[in-house]
């Protein structure tokens, strides 16, 4: 079961096999949970959410066409479950948490003379990098996990949010640019040293 | 110096930049310090996220999401095929509904049987309640269209109020069914 493609298991699973999905579930439990975890920041939520997703995947499994991956649908999914979960803490998705000025302009050149060469090679700067990151709103929090650690495409990460790409890469854009003023605000504040 | 924007350093990272404007960037690159530095601190961003832990997910999940799935979901044979060919089917419905009910107005109330039958027979697959639904539509449509007769050109007003009447019964339709049997949505 192991070495099946996702498309193969889904195949099984429309076919009558329903324990197959449960391999499909250990495939992508850890990653969803990552998305989750991004923009939910709390566990017990994140956890529901996921299980929320997954139940909700299954039974809208005759429905999967296969033109994306069984992971980019499970990801549209899960982001409306968590900006339901948003929603409902009346949280909104935009929101700035505490970087509101931090974002660069586009045309914005930054002088980066100042950081030193080896600094971001550091485990100092990767701890800065994760401050950073989990400081974002969640929905660039969010995009920026899809951009980052799954290496999703603009198109793909239009598709999970249902954003045409000219938003997507105006909100990739915004989320680097606040991540990026993150970093570098904390490289300042706490003096790095080589 | 034609230092590249915050924008444009992304989409060369990201192979993305147009051809002509990569190479630009390359070059400018090979002597600009500060620009390096900012593609060495965006890309180590990336590697770090990328080469952080994901976050666990419980080990009870896979068994937690069996327990509360349903019934397997794939859509029976007949309905796979009905949502094929709903779109077509729908419009069929549609220009039949238009053709017929300029065909009253035009023809007057004559003969309202007939057209009444035809209908049924158009819109028969789309379910009994459809069929009623068609019916009070044109008996609403050939009144209506008798009051707005005295408005100036009435002919031509009577047609864009059928095209409007029939738009919306498909999409009550669509909505009705869920996107089972009429596939509007994307």
């Amino acid at each position: 079961m192991e070495s099946l493609s996702d498309h193969e298991i889904i195949n099984r699973v429309l076919g009558g096999n329903m324990r197959s999905f449960a391999t499909l579930v250990e495939r992508h439990q850890d990653k969803a949970m990552t998305l989750a975890m991004r923009m939910l920041r709390n566990r017990e939520e994140a956890e529901e959410a996921v299980q929320d997703a997954f139940v909700r995947a299954f039974n809208a499994l005759g429905q999967f066409e296969k033109r994306s991956t069984f992971s980019t649908w499970l990801y549209r999914i899960l982001f409306n479950v968590c900006s339901t979960i948003l929603s409902k803490r009346g949280e909104p998705m935009q929101s700035i948490s505490s970087g509101k000025n931090e974002e660069e302009r586009e045309d914005e050149i930054p002088d980066f003379s100042e950081i030193p060469d080896l600094i971001v090679e550091g485990e100092e700067f990767r701890e800065r990098v994760i401050e950073a990151l989990n400081e974002l709103p969640p929905l660039y929090s969010g995009i920026a996990t899809m951009f980052y650690l799954d290496d999703l495409s603009y198109e793909e990460i239009g598709t999970i949010t249902g954003s045409p790409l000219g938003t997507v890469k105006a909100r990739l854009f915004r989320a680097r640019a606040m991540l990026r003023a993150g970093i570098v605000r904390r490289i300042g504040t706490k003096e790095l040293a080589l | 110096m034609n230092h590249p924007t915050t924008a444009e350093l992304f989409e060369f990272i990201d192979n993305r930049l147009g051809k002509e404007r990569s190479v630009q960037v390359e070059s400018h690159l090979a002597e600009c310090a500060n620009c390096r530095r900012r593609i060495e601190f965006e890309r180590s961003t990336r590697r770090i996220v990328q080469s952080e832990p994901l976050f666990r997910a419980p080990e009870r999940l896979a068994a937690l999401v069996m327990v509360n799935v349903a019934a397997p979901t794939r859509d029976p044979l007949l309905l796979r095929l009905l949502s094929k060919l709903g779109s077509f089917v729908a419009m069929i419905a549609v220009l039949a509904v238009i053709g017929l009910a300029i065909a009253k107005v035009s023809g007057g109330n004559d003969q309202p049987d007939k057209t009444s039958s035809s209908i049924t027979q158009v819109a028969a697959p789309l379910s009994e309640a459809y069929t009623k639904g068609l019916q009070i539509f044109v008996h609403q449509t050939s009144t209506i269209s008798q009051s707005i007769e005295n408005t100036g050109d009435a002919q031509f007003w009577k047609t864009v109020f059928i095209v409007l009447l029939s738009i919306g019964v498909l999409v009550a339709a669509d909505k009705l069914f869920g996107r089972r049997f009429i596939k509007l949505r994307s």
